[in-house]
């Protein structure tokens, strides 16, 4: 069920108008299944890329992503995405829900996705949603709810299908530090009791300070990887 | 429940308020559909009308749905080129399923002369009883007297060109023509009656007189006929109908109205040509407005079509969303389109009168009074080929969809 995440010389580069940028360069990092880490370090050192390199949403120039068993850079789009329908949750800085869909059906989905029977899935988007505090507004759409709201409901997406793995790209970025305060306790605590393994990418000294394992990256490189207790 | 099903479900309902989302994009799409599938309708209707018109026209104008007449008077209708008609084989043509009437008729081609004027004319001789309600000839004159049978001598011409000899009921015209020894034959006629027709070149070319009577003047013998035109039932099978009439009359020809009036079917034909162009430009149009409306839609949706899938939803599926956006729209929009297009059918069926405002039409061999036909067929083919046409169309702003970048389109922002 829950499976290790594993970096082998990843790099990953960009040409940007004749200059080649090493967005991602030559990163080995393992992260073992419910572990909560956090990746932080300036603008453009890398870190949305590496968590699109995990995700399968992106490929690396070299080097190789495993999850488990599976090495991501050999399966084709359609693989990747069938992938991360089944094991990976993605929560986005700016909240990305699908307009059309309420809030209820944006969480259930991914769960529409895997063929989850109806009454189960509703069940299943309810129960979620009133753990985020949302059960009231759940049909709402997005350009009804606030941008807290819509977060919340993005942090129930991801967590609604039970994924092994969480990879937040800065979850709390637009969000004020209370209800920022409230989602990390929520996936802390999914952390814990579930070990869904976490990933965030933050520059909010409050995410780094629930994280039990800090990487820093700088141009591309892990410049410190810190592990606490 | 399957993984596909539910997949396909959410799909459909993506795509459906993907749809509704943009009303103002999405009616100005709808109303190019439903136009270009209610013009196209209703102009196929016409044409059918048209053609039908056309077709009605020529056999009733003596063509008949079969012909048999001698192999060579199709070329040179001379005196001579009689049909071998005994009265056994006539009689059996009347016994032959699917055959509603038999016409024997005599022919002459002659010249009609009145104190003043003398034009050509094509001078049948009838039998009155038997052309009846079935041909011109039979028609019931529109001023005095009809022929009353085969013996009758009198003579019976067009409205328009009684008007050019400048004569009227009751005078005497002579007619001149050759018999079949090369002698010529005059005889005076009695104006009994005056018909008028459809088409003007009907009521200047056509004349009628008894049969009997005609035989006599051209020297015939009894069982001598120029030609025998057959209606048959609605349903009846034109080419069966032909072998078996072949089979009574094996040295002459049998034609069908097809092969007698090549001009009504190449006109048939070139109507349809002009259809099918104004079929074209219908496609051409509404599927560029759909594609363009897909295209639009995309470029507005890329960060989300990344979001999806990022969440596991497969290019396939994609793909899917997005053309069954465009084929919805077809599918309303046809429906509707065929509905205006059965609306204005409607208001038309009591025929439209072309005797207003086109003069041209009658010289062209087009009656006066169009009445649309809906054939369904036409339907289904117009509205299937308008859906899968404009279904492949929004293949490509589909295919463009799939290839949204995940990776770079939720980058930043
Ligand atoms: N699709 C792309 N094409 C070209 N260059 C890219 C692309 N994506 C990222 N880069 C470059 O790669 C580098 C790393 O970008 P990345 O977005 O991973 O940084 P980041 O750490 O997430 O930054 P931020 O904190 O601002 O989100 C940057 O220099 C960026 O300009
Ligand atoms: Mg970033």
């Amino acid at each position: 069920m829950s499976r290790s995440i594993a970096l082998e010389s990843v790099s990953r580069l960009y040409h940007q108008a004749d200059v080649l940028v090493k967005a991602v360069s030559d990163v080995s990092l393992t992260f073992e299944p419910g572990e909560f880490t956090t990746l932080f370090g300036p603008s453009g050192s890398g870190k949305t890329t590496l968590l699109n390199l995990i995700g399968g949403l992106d490929v690396p120039t070299s080097g190789q992503v495993r999850i488990g068993e599976t090495v991501m850079n050999v399966l084709s789009p359609s693989e990747r995405a069938t992938f991360r329908l089944n094991h990976i949750g993605f929560i986005f800085q700016s909240y990305n829900l699908i307009p059309v869909l309420s809030a209820r059906e944006n969480v259930e989905f991914v769960m529409q996705l895997q063929g989850v029977h109806s009454a189960a899935r509703r069940e299943r988007a309810m129960e979620v949603l009133g753990r985020v505090g949302l059960a009231e507004l759940s049909d709402r759409r997005p350009d009804q709810m606030s941008g807290g709201q819509q977060q919340r409901v993005a942090v129930a997406r991801a967590i609604a299908s039970e994924p092994d793995i969480i990879l937040a790209d800065e979850p709390t970025a637009n969000l004020d530090s209370k209800t920022a305060a409230d989602l990390l306790s929520l996936m802390q605590e999914l952390n814990e009791v579930r070990k869904i393994t976490f990933l965030f990418s933050t520059h909010d000294k409050q995410v780094m300070e629930r994280a039990r394992r800090l990487v820093r990256l700088r141009d591309g490189k892990v410049e410190n990887d810190e592990r606490r207790s | 429940m399957t993984r596909l099903w539910s997949t396909a479900l959410v799909t459909t309902a993506l795509a459906s308020r993907n749809i509704l989302r943009n009303p103002r994009r999405t009616l100005l799409t709808l109303t190019a559909v439903i136009v270009g599938v209610a013009s196209t309708v209703a102009l196929a209707a016409l044409a059918r009308g048209v053609a039908q018109q056309l077709v009605d026209d020529s056999i009733y104008n003596l063509t008949g749905h079969l012909k048999i007449q001698h192999p060579d008077s199709a070329r040179d209708p001379a005196v001579e080129h009689t049909i071998d008609a005994r009265e056994e084989s006539v009689e059996a043509l009347q016994q032959i399923p699917g055959v509603h009437a038999v016409l024997p008729r005599i022919v002459a081609p002659a010249v009609i002369r009145s104190e003043r004027e003398s034009f050509p004319i094509t001078l049948f001789g009838v039998d009155p009883g038997l052309e009846g309600r079935n041909s011109v000839a039979g028609k019931a004159v529109s001023n005095g007297e009809n022929l009353s049978d085969s013996d009758d001598s009198h003579l019976i011409l067009g409205s328009k060109i009684v008007e050019k000899l400048e004569t009227r009921i009751g005078r005497r015209v002579v007619v001149m023509t050759q018999d079949i020894e090369n002698e010529i034959a005059d005889r005076g006629f009695r104006i009994e009656g005056i018909f008028q027709a459809e088409v003007q070149s009907t009521e200047l070319l056509f004349s009628f007189t008894g049969l009997e009577t005609l035989r006599k003047m051209l020297r015939l013998k009894d069982d001598q006929l120029h030609e025998i035109s057959i209606l048959v039932e609605p349903e009846a099978s034109l080419p069966e109908i032909q072998k078996q009439v072949q089979k009574l009359f094996p040295k002459a020809a049998v034609l069908t109205w097809q092969e007698l009036q090549p001009l009504v079917v190449s006109m048939t034909k070139i109507q349809n040509g002009f259809l099918i162009i104004w079929f074209l430009i219908v496609i051409v149009s509404a599927g560029f407005g759909l594609v363009n409306s897909l295209l639009m839609s995309i470029f507005e949706r890329v960060r989300e079509i990344a979001v999806m899938h990022a969440l596991g939803m497969t290019r396939v599926w994609i793909v899917i969303e997005t053309v069954l956006q465009s084929f919805l729209l077809l599918v309303v929009g046809g429906l509707i389109g065929v509905l205006g297009g059965m609306a204005i059918v409607r208001q038309f069926s009591g025929g439209i009168d072309l005797s207003k405002f086109a003069r041209g039409a009658s010289i062209a061999g087009i009656g006066d009074r169009i009445v649309p036909q809906l054939i369904w067929s036409d339907v289904v083919l117009v509205v299937g080929l308008l859906i899968a046409l404009g279904t492949l169309g929004s293949l490509y702003p589909a295919w463009l969809a799939a290839q949204v970048n995940p990776a770079r389109s939720l980058q930043r922002l």
